[in-house]
Formats: structure tokens, sequence, C-alpha cells
């Protein structure tokens, strides 16, 4: 008796089979012995994730107050903490006489 | 304080403040120069005179609340010039106000860097911003004729403010944050919420709640279980300042004008004289309930302003010159305690009739006291 022939249509199931299986024990071994990758935990700051996305205001508000920041060769503060420098510079004192009179 | 000595800046100190980091020229602008003429142009001496511009960034809230603080906003003058005639929109009145009144207004620095402008200046500690003001240098600068000598007891025999002799306490221990900073103090601490803006800012000083008040600290006393007989009967009829004060500085007839020598603004005060005087309270509510306060003499008169315009005080009669006190010199003891007939059926300590002159009588007719308090059978 003749064998029955398995239908075209199962010989191409079977091949796919096959073949997906192939990859998978393929990509088995190819990532055995690898530590898994985990995502990096990060302690959530008070910003949660706007922080990542969008220019963090403190960092923004450091720089420019860095920016801002006297620096030494700065003359304002150059003539006010010397009190010798203020003394020279000073307007005379001038003491006026009180034009009130009684309690005020 | 010397001229030098106003302006000159305790670099190590500062430096080391949040303030410090910030460059001179943000707040004060002028020139990089060794020259002072040059450095000094467009300078800006009192930045915080535009609070909003030079506070606000990182102050926003109490930038907003101390518009209404009667410090900057000075509404109490206005309530009380506009009760007895004299108009907001008055050039004449405008002008009298610019010259006599502006300069008690209050800036952030006047209480946190530097001795207020009226007094003219100077730092408090080389620039260092105090978040407490101090009270000889900032406070008392200002508060000084009355509330400053009375509560350091600078008026011959008499003591000072139990509260400062004993207690050593200053003024921003009762005088918090909050109502410095034009916040309605405690509804604020228990209200926090939509409806806490909602208050109305304060026209006067005494508007609204009292605070500080007494009670605030001396709960037992307010509730009447302290055990003191005195407490029990009183409280509520009179002021604690009718029992716990002793005489103050009442003031006549002020008038302002500019001098003829200098153009400056000046004032001339008829006299001033110690007493103490039981009056009606003219402002009970629900947060004054008394019936009996003392009463200090302001130094309005019917000409005060009269440089200005004559007849400006055009209602003198719209407001008493003898008016709700809270007199700076709390004392344990006092004389009114040491007898019932020390106020019973007393006329000298109440402020009757015969005590006004008779131009002002139509005005204090609310305060008067015309019956004697008998002494009790």
């Amino acid at each position: 008796m003749a064998e029955k022939k398995k239908p075209y249509s199962l010989k191409i199931l079977h091949s796919t089979l096959m073949l997906m299986g192939f990859i998978l024990i393929l990509g088995a071994v190819s990532c055995r012995g690898e530590e898994p990758q985990l995502p990096e935990t990060q302690t959530p700051s008070p910003e949660g994730s706007t922080a990542t996305h969008f220019p963090d205001p403190t960092a923004s508000e450091a720089a420019e107050e860095g920016s801002g920041q006297p620096s030494e060769a700065d003359q304002c503060l150059i003539c006010h903490a010397d009190q010798q420098a203020l003394e020279n510079t000073a307007a005379d004192l001038v003491v006026a006489e009180s034009e009130n009179s009684g309690e005020g | 304080m010397e001229p030098w000595e106003k302006a000159l800046i305790d670099e190590e100190a500062f430096l080391d403040t949040v303030h410090g980091k910030i460059s001179c020229q943000e707040c004060h602008q002028g020139q990089q120069s060794p020259d002072k003429e040059t450095a000094h142009t467009d300078l800006i001496p009192y930045p915080s005179d535009d609070p909003e511009a030079f506070c606000g960034d990182c102050h926003p809230n109490l930038v907003s609340s101390a518009a209404n603080s009667l410090h900057t906003s000075l509404a109490g003058y206005w309530t009380v010039l506009e009760s007895r005639g004299v108009l907001e929109d008055h050039p004449p009145a405008e002008e009298m106000f610019d010259n006599h009144c502006v300069g008690c207004h209050a800036s952030c620095g006047d209480c946190h860097v530097s001795r207020p402008t009226s007094v003219d200046g100077g730092f408090i500690d080389g620039h260092v911003f105090q978040a407490k003001p101090s009270m000889t240098n900032n406070c008392i600068a200002c508060h000084g004729s009355r509330v400053g000598n009375e509560y350091m007891g600078k008026h011959e025999n008499l003591k000072a403010d139990v509260h400062f002799r004993q207690g050593r306490m200053t003024c921003v221990d009762c005088h918090t944050g909050y109502e410095m900073h034009g916040m309605p103090a405690n509804c604020l601490e228990c209200h926090a919420g939509p409806l806490t803006n909602q208050v109305p800012p304060p026209d006067h000083r005494y508007d609204g709640l009292q605070s500080p008040s007494c009670e605030s600290c001396h709960a037992s006393v307010a509730a009447g279980n302290d055990g003191n007989y005195m407490h029990e009967q009183h409280s509520g009829t009179l002021s604690c300042q009718v029992c716990h004060s002793v005489s103050y500085t009442n003031c006549d007839g002020c008038h302002v004008s500019l001098s003829e020598e200098t153009g400056s603004p000046v004032f001339a005060t008829e006299g001033s004289y110690l007493g103490f005087y039981i009056g009606k309270n003219t402002l009970q509510s629900y947060a004054r309930p008394y019936e009996y306060e003392p009463v200090r003499h302001v130094p309005i008169s019917m000409t005060s302003f009269d440089y200005y315009e004559t007849g400006m005080v055009s209602n003198f009669e719209g407001r008493e010159t003898w008016v709700y006190t809270t007199p700076h010199n709390i004392q344990r003891f006092t004389p009114q305690m040491e007898s019932c007939a020390n106020c019973h059926g007393n006329s000298d300590i109440f402020l009757t009739a015969d005590k006004i002159t008779p131009g002002e009588l139509e005005a204090n007719r609310d305060v008067i006291v015309d019956v004697i308090p008998p002494l009790p059978k």
C-alpha cells in the first residue's frame, strides 16, 4: 500500500516550526554566561522625571548666582569693605541742628 | 553713625551669607570704577524701595503680602486723616503727606539691613541681612518717643515694661513676621487656605483681631481660671492695660511746615506730658469687647496742617483726640491695684470732661467717662 503523502501545507508548517526552534536555541546559546542587565536604579528626586526632561531650575539658579557672585576685583567691595577708603572719600559730616521743636 | 560707618561692609561675614552670593551691581547697579563718582552713577542706594523688582524673585510671598502691611501702605495715616476731613485726592493734603508722613514708610531694607532711612540709615551689621530686626536699631529708631521710651523705662520714676525688664523680650517676640509682613497673623495660623486671602488688609493699627494679644501668652487669664479674683471680675470689661499700665506720653498740638531756612519739613508740638487716663472704648468689637481702656492724647489740632491750607482739618470732630492706646509699659503691680478706691469713685484716673480742652469736647464725646464707676457695695 502506498504511503499516504503529507499535504503540502503541513510540510511548510513543519519547516517553519523547525526554523523557529533553531533560532530560539541559537539565541539562548548566544546569551548564556552574561549577567542580566537590569535598568539602573536611581533615588527618585523631588522633581521626579521632570528633572530628566527639563533644565534643572536649581542648577540654573546656581549658575546664575555663580555668574553674579562678587568677584575679588569687585570695585564696590574694594571700597566699601575698606574703612580707610570710605573715610577718605566720605562726604563731610554735617551735623544739622534739628529744626523741630517739642516731642515728635 | 559716621558717614563711613554707615556704608562699611563686613566683607568676610557678608560674603558668607546667601545675599553675599549676589553681586553688588545686581541690586545696586552703578558702575565698576575706582572713582567714587563714576561708580555711583545710576546707583540704586535702596533697592528694596522697589521690593517686587529686587526682593520678589526669592521672597515672592513676603513681598506680595507686605504690600498690605501698615509699614508699607501707611494706610493708618489716611484712615485718621480722612476721618478728620483731610482728603487723599486733595493736592495740598498730598503735599503735606509727602513731606511729613511718607518718611515713616519702611522698606524691606529698613528693617533687615539698615537703620530706617527716616533716621538717616546706616548698616546694622556690615550689610549682613538680619532675619529679625533689631529692637534698638530698627523698631525703636522710629517708634522711640512713645513706645521705645516707655518700654525701656526711659521716663523718670517709671520702670521699664516687665516684658523687657524681666523677660528681656524684644519687639519681635510679640510682633511677629506675620504681622510685620501684612499677614493677618492669627487667622493664617489656623485658617490656612483660600479664605485667608479674603481678609481685608488693616486700615489702622487696631483694625481686626488683637495681634499680638496679651492672651496669646497669658491664656489662663483669658480663660478666667488663673485663680485671680480681679481677673474674674474685670476681664472683658477692662482691657489688660487698664490695670497693668502706668503713665505714658501724651502730646498736644502738632503743627507741620517747611523750614524757612532750609526748606526741610519740620514740626512743632505744643507740649507733651505723662499721664494715665481711663476712657470709654470707642473700638468695641468681638476682639476688643472692653468697656474701658487707657486713652492717649494724640497731637492733632484744628490747625495742624494750616501751613499747607487753612482749614485742611475740616472735620475735627470726626475722630477723638484721646484715642485707644496700648502703652508698652506693662507692670505686674501698678497704683491702680493697690486699692479698689484707686479706680472706683476716683475721677482723677478717668478721662472726664473737665480734663478736655473745650474745643475738643465734641470730638471726644464718645470717650469721655460721664459716670465714675462707684465702689461696689
